[in-house]
């Protein structure tokens, strides 16, 4: 009884093949995420193989394709930028990487059942379930950039702008990488 | 103790044997071990078990008396505080499977990037050990205790999350070729790797790392933490390409533990 319940709730998807990555694709992406306009073409690629079903292509290939390194080394890159910047100002302390850790998670997973909740409504079918993961955990590299520009540059004016661009950025490739979901 | 608590029960028993304890009888030797599981609360009642108790009677009846039964062990006051086990025995070392040429080689790898001996010997490197690390990461405490932090706990922590995820990671990302990685054999090369970070808290015992001279030290040793291990892990994961991406969760896990000796 437990084990079909609880085999309900796991996610049925491969999780390996959103790690099937290499350093040129890590370097696109982030590029991509920061700077966006400059790209033609969003479609995902399918997979050429001889099955029915639609596969998509993996990272390796496809720049479009979600993956999930990069969530989530952002995340904890995240937590360990602000964590130098507490211990430059000179009050670290090890309890603070927790609490920061249990923060953002609740964060993160605050913004996934947010937009899972926007699918569910607007009566979206064909979504995974890692790729809203992957999709989501992306705003973590323009926050990292952004925390680390107000902790070097330090201007307010320089911060407010850099703020806004990246968040043009990023909403830009947000938009059009899941217009093939929506 | 057993024996005086059988000799003061004994002349009761002998007096009193109602019938139904015929039953435990003597009648072969698996009963007779199971009885003697416990059997000395209970004097009397089968054969070898009556008024001739003595020790050497009590090796016949099953395994269980070896400790008391002196049939391999050798005798005498000093034999009692010596290291002298039973005969046939394997050292301590080889048992616990600390092998201290192996640990040398892997330390000197590790300081030298001439990993040319590991890679020549494939058994050292899957040596799976963890006795290094383990000596590495109480050296770190130590040092750290020696600069006024009590971080024993949140180093060990911070490495077990660490190692956890970082092998997971590390499973996810490596391609199907590739036999099956074991946690452990991770873990070990992530703590040998440590032994830069040791070095460094050994150096922030005399200078005081906390200004932009010691960041950039600290983020030197970092590089050369990651480095090492990054090399060690494309050797035993036989991943192209990736180097770099295996080498920042390796960085920001170093950084961590940067943060407890700077900070």
């Amino acid at each position: 009884y437990a084990q079909q319940n609880v085999s309900n709730y796991i996610p049925k998807e491969d999780i390996k093949k959103y790690f099937q990555i290499n350093n040129s694709y890590v370097f696109k992406k982030l590029m991509l995420l920061l700077f966006p306009f400059r790209n033609k073409q969003w479609a995902r690629l399918p997979m050429t193989t001889s099955e029915n079903k639609q596969v998509y292509s993996s990272p390796i290939e496809d720049i479009n394709a979600p993956d999930l390194y990069i969530p989530l080394m952002g995340f904890i890159t995240f937590i360990l930028i602000r964590s130098i910047v507490i211990g430059v100002e000179g009050e670290f302390d090890p309890q603070i990487l927790s609490l920061l850790f249990s923060k953002d998670i609740a964060i993160y997973i605050l913004d996934v059942v947010i937009l899972w909740f926007g699918f569910f409504v607007f009566n979206v079918q064909d979504y995974k379930y890692f790729d809203i993961l992957s999709y989501t955990g992306y705003k973590f590299v323009p926050i990292s950039v952004l925390v680390l520009i107000k902790e070097i540059l330090g201007g307010r004016f320089i911060f407010y702008l850099s703020f806004i661009y990246l968040l043009i950025s990023y909403g830009f490739f947000l938009i059009r990488s899941m217009r093939s979901i929506v | 103790m057993a024996f005086n608590y059988n000799q003061q029960q004994n002349p009761q028993y002998n007096t009193y044997k109602p019938n139904n304890l015929e039953f435990y009888q003597y009648s072969g030797q698996q009963q007779n071990q199971q009885y003697a599981a416990n059997s000395f609360v209970n004097p009397g009642l089968s054969g070898p078990m009556t008024n001739t108790f003595n020790p050497t009677s009590a090796t016949t009846v099953g395994d269980l008396t070896g400790s008391i039964g002196d049939t391999q062990l050798s005798h005498g006051i000093l034999a009692a505080f010596s290291t002298s086990g039973y005969p046939g025995e394997a050292p301590l070392l080889e048992e616990l499977g600390i092998n201290f040429q192996h640990i040398k080689m892997k330390t000197l790898a590790v300081l030298n990037f001439r990993s040319k001996n590991l890679v020549n010997n494939p058994e050292i490197l899957g040596d799976s050990d963890l006795a290094g690390p383990i000596l590495f990461g109480v050296m770190l405490g130590a040092f750290l205790l020696l600069n006024g932090k009590f971080h024993f706990s949140y180093i060990y922590g911070v490495d077990l999350i660490g190692i956890i995820s970082l092998h997971q990671l590390f499973k996810l990302m490596a391609n199907s070729e590739v036999e099956n990685i074991d946690i452990i054999k991770t873990g070990s090369v992530i703590g040998y790797c440590l032994l830069p970070l040791v070095i460094l808290s050994g150096i922030n015992v005399v200078i005081n790392l906390n200004n932009f001279l010691g960041y950039i030290l600290t983020g030197l040793f970092i590089f050369w933490c990651t480095f090492s291990s990054s090399y060690f892990f494309m050797v035993a994961f036989k991943l192209s390409n990736v180097r770099i991406l295996i080498a920042y969760p390796l960085a920001i896990l170093y950084s961590i533990f940067a943060l407890f000796i700077i900070f």
